[in-house]
């Protein structure tokens, strides 16, 4: 335990060097990070999500790609595809940008379902299938996909059941003034990011992640209250579907994560609710005659409505 | 528990044990208003919030004392001044009770279980005492707790501590009253009776046999006397009250009692010798009771005894529990000399009807004469009853041609008539016949045990004579009473042994007293049938799984419990946790941050106990219980 936090320590402290006024996504795509789940940005572009993968990929010595999508991307332009190599008469498999540890996946809604569906399913498997073979996608993997909610014009929204293979979706907002304003006159940091040396192995990453999975401590009473909660949801007259058990479980691992992250070897209620609107949100259904906008709040009092268990 | 919620039930308990002493003076809308009271209070503990204004309880306070005021007689001091008390402690019950509020209905519980002391003194006046001395001790404690904290909560082992000064002080002041108990004088005479005749007023027993003027005689429960003796043949047990001679207006009555010697007799040995102690209680009357039939009896006032009649008449009036100890000769008949014929030849005018009867059972002799009248009474032609009597200006004729059903004064009255008009000297004997024997060794016997019998004088002797069918078996076996009945009985039995170890107090008895009890509960050991164990067993059963039950229900909410008592504190500053929410993040909303930290820290501790891989331990909860309520107490304190 000991040994894994002071590793979040020199981590934290790299982020402080090179992030300004980005702690709360900061801390959700670590969080996601070590949950081994993907995150999903509904956020405009330019406040700096780039940046954070980015800084994320090099602080741990990870690979970084990046997609952008359109239209007519299609699903090899991120699978990667064979080609007939003349030398050696035979095809040759060149990976796409999906063979990073760290993936940030650009307007995802601006791609074709087909395409969609081909990056949520490799997501979901940590595996791509092309023309027969099976290729590993490297560990860790971790997608961040963007989505922007004021363009909505030629767009295809990713369908609630595909919502469910992201941990969380999150919302960051601009940055404070006085951090705007360090980057104002700062510039961008990205430069000394490309530049900055990793402050952990790939493989210390690993065992951290190993750690979190197997060796945090949840209680029966979070395991029922979590049970209860999603009670809650299927039974609640708002909503047409509740949390499913893959859910159910994405909240625990990320509860443990949160954990690992305050310094504690067990789960706290806190660390469940704290982070529901996030993991909670997206992966519910409303009836049609409930309006999108409701639907935190609906969730947000469900939740403080389901008692703890003591 | 809440402390305050714990001092009214305390309180409720207080005055229900004062009132149950003085249950059976109150008046009928007392009772009522009482029981209501009471009923509001226990719905106030949990379920309804029901006071009511002070100003109206005052205002009814003044209007009940002005009617005692009103209403007040000396005769009947006692018990107006009881039903004022439990009024007042009514309307106190019903307000918004405050310290003050809870030590006047305990100052007025104490005076009301005085003021019962003063109607009737009884062994259970000891229980009421010890229980209320108990209760009232504990009142006294928990007032001053609350005083220091008038919101606190009070846990078991908490209450349970409180709970051992009174078991203490409580058993301390037993010596105490032991001592107080050997030097005063002990009395079972209540001091102040005299304000209380009306209820000796009532009995089955009557100075006179009158007929035709009531319908239905009601069951007396009250005890008579209770008679300490060995168990002897029921047949023989007729009590001997008075002697009637005369029969006029349908009436019998006792007219020629003075013209008998009156004098002791001496002390003759006879076989069938019983020897008996007689508790009587309080008559209004001269009459002392003797088993038939009498030889003689040691009582330590005046007394004078009718040879003759076998009459036993007190010089005063008995108006307090007496005892005497008497001799009897069971026997059916006693010799004396001859009657005076004017006296016991008497009639009335009679009807010819009855006269043609009396013609039809003439026998040879005197003695077939009686005999012939006896069956023909106890024929199955003749009924007895209790109600429907007959009631008429000629009842006897009525009884004897008509209805043929009656009680025993209309068989007696009967009989004797009878035997009169067949030139047969016969008188009447009014007294208690049968009794409930109590293993411990007397008779119980009841009001509603009173019997008239006939005597004849035959030959040279009295001849006992009891016509009346009734089955008297009710009258002797106690598993035939009613359950009311059985449970007087046994309180008659406490009162025997408080006769006796306190009102007679005898060291020797009291060992007897103790060598019986070891003796019934060898006996009792012993005699549980297969059936009665499975009972118990069963019962213990069930016992032991509802405690560990309720046990086990206890331990889970222990967290809980720190979880309700850390929302109050949140609410102290003014912050609400809805139930799904962190105690954690609710913590960090206290505007205050020295608090909000501390509870921050105190929700970090509780978190690591309760959500962490170690099991919680009570103790440690205590602990934050503790600290939480330190802050409390703080927060009270600026």
């Amino acid at each position: 335990m000991d040994k894994h936090l002071i590793k979040l320590k020199e981590l934290y402290k790299y982020f402080n060097k090179y992030l300004h006024g980005k702690e709360k996504a900061l801390k959700l795509s670590l969080l996601t990070l070590f949950s081994r789940g993907h995150l999903l940005v509904e956020d405009v572009p330019g406040l700096g999500k780039t940046t954070l993968a980015l800084a994320i990929a090099k602080s741990m010595g990870l690979s970084f790609g990046r997609i952008q999508c359109t239209n007519d991307l299609l699903p090899t332009d991120i699978t990667g595809l064979s080609i007939f190599n003349k030398k050696d008469n035979s095809f040759e498999f060149l990976k796409g940008p999906i063979f990073n540890n760290i993936v940030l996946v650009d307007e995802i809604n601006r791609a074709t379902p087909k395409t969609q569906s081909a990056l949520l399913e490799s997501m979901g498997e940590k595996q791509v299938t092309i023309e027969g073979v099976t290729y590993k996608l490297p560990q860790p993997f971790f997608v961040i996909a963007t989505q922007n909610p004021a363009e909505q014009h030629g767009t295809f929204p990713l369908p609630e059941s595909q919502l469910d293979r992201f941990l969380m979706k999150i919302n960051l907002g601009y940055p404070e003034k006085k951090h705007e304003l360090e980057i104002l006159k700062g510039g961008s940091s990205r430069g000394s990011i490309s530049r900055s040396q990793p402050v952990l192995s790939k493989q210390e990453l690993l065992d951290l992640i190993s750690f979190i999975k197997n060796d945090i401590f949840v209680d029966d009473k979070i395991y029922n209250f979590i049970l209860d909660f999603a009670n809650a949801t299927r039974q609640n007259e708002n909503f047409l579907i509740g949390l499913s058990t893959r859910a159910m479980l994405s909240i625990i691992t990320a509860g443990k994560a949160s954990a690992f992250m305050s310094g504690r070897d067990y789960v706290i209620p806190e660390d469940i609710l704290d982070y529901m609107k996030y993991t909670v949100t997206h992966r519910v259904v409303l009836k049609n005659n409930i309006h999108e906008n409701e639907k935190a709040e609906i969730v947000k009092s469900l939740l403080e409505s389901v008692p703890l268990h003591a | 528990m809440n402390i305050n919620k714990l001092v009214t039930l305390n309180t409720l308990l207080i005055s229900v044990v004062a009132i149950i002493a003085v249950a059976g003076y109150l008046n009928i809308f007392v009772t009522i208003f009482f029981t209501a009271a009471i009923g509001i209070n226990i719905g106030n503990l949990k379920y309804i919030e029901l006071y009511f204004p002070r100003f109206l309880i005052n205002l009814s306070g003044i209007v009940v004392i002005a009617a005692t005021v009103l209403n007040f007689e000396i005769s009947q001091m006692n018990t107006t001044l009881i039903n004022t008390l439990v009024m007042l402690i009514s309307l106190k019950l019903l307000e918004q009770k405050k310290y003050r509020d809870f030590m006047q209905i305990t100052l007025m519980a104490v005076f009301i279980l005085a003021a019962s002391s003063l109607l009737n003194l009884s062994m259970i006046f000891v229980i009421y005492i010890l229980s209320e001395v108990f209760l009232i001790i504990l009142q006294l404690i928990l007032l001053n707790v609350m005083a220091n904290n008038s919101t606190g909560r009070i846990n078991k082992r908490y209450f349970y501590k409180l709970l051992k000064p009174s078991l203490i002080i409580l058993f301390c002041s037993i010596p105490a009253a032991v001592l107080l108990f050997l030097i005063l004088p002990r009395t079972d005479y209540p001091m102040l009776d005299f304000l209380n005749n009306q209820q000796t007023a009532e009995t089955g027993f009557s100075d006179s046999v009158r007929l035709g003027s009531i319908k239905t005689i009601q069951d007396n429960d009250k005890t008579a006397f209770i008679a300490e003796m060995k168990k002897i043949d029921s047949n023989y047990l007729y009590w001997r009250g008075a002697v009637f001679d005369t029969f006029q207006n349908n009436q019998w009555n006792s007219r020629h009692r003075e013209k008998d010697e009156s004098q002791m007799s001496s002390s003759n040995s006879y076989k069938n010798n019983t020897n008996y102690t007689i508790y009587l209680n309080p008559t209004n009357r001269k009459i002392m009771y003797t088993l038939n039939i009498p030889e003689k009896i040691n009582y330590k006032k005046q007394f004078n005894h009718y040879k003759n009649r076998k009459e036993y008449i007190s010089e005063k009036t008995i108006k307090s529990k007496t005892s005497y100890e008497g001799l009897s000769r069971l026997n059916k008949s006693f010799q004396t000399e001859p009657p005076d014929k004017d006296i016991y030849l008497q009639l009335p005018e009679i009807g010819k009807e009855i006269k043609i009867i009396s013609e039809k059972l003439r026998g040879n002799t005197l003695s077939e004469a009686a005999e012939n009248i006896l069956h023909y009474l106890t024929s199955n032609e003749f009924e007895y009853t209790q109600k429907n009597l007959p009631v008429s200006e000629a009842p006897l004729k009525e009884f004897l041609t008509n209805l043929k059903k009656g009680n025993c004064e209309y068989f007696a009255s009967a009989m004797g008539i009878l035997l009169r008009l067949n030139g047969i000297p016969a008188r009447l004997v009014g007294g208690y016949r049968g009794g409930y024997y109590d293993n411990s060794g007397y008779y119980t016997v009841l009001q509603s045990n009173a019997h008239v019998w006939v005597e004849a004088y035959i030959g040279k002797s009295w001849h006992t004579f009891d016509p009346t069918p009734a089955d008297f078996e009710a009258y002797t076996d106690k598993s035939r009473l009613k359950f009311m009945k059985r449970y007087k009985l046994f309180f008659d039995k406490m009162s025997y042994y408080w006769n006796i170890f306190v009102i007679n107090y005898d060291f020797s008895k009291q060992l007897k007293g103790l060598n019986k009890a070891k003796k019934i509960f060898g006996d009792w050991n012993l005699n549980i049938s297969f059936l009665q164990k499975t009972i118990i067993f069963v019962f213990i059963s069930i016992a032991f799984f509802t405690y560990i039950y309720t046990f086990r229900k206890k331990k889970k909410t222990v967290n809980q419990k720190f979880i309700d008592y850390f929302d109050k504190t949140l609410a102290e500053w003014s912050v609400t946790r809805s139930p799904g929410e962190g105690l954690l993040a609710s913590a960090e909303k206290i505007k205050n941050k020295q608090i909000s930290e501390k509870m921050q820290t105190i929700a970090k501790t509780y978190y690591n106990k309760a959500y962490g891989p170690t099991n919680i331990s009570k103790q440690e909860i205590r602990l934050l219980l503790k600290e939480l309520h330190n802050i409390r107490k703080k927060f009270n304190n600026t």
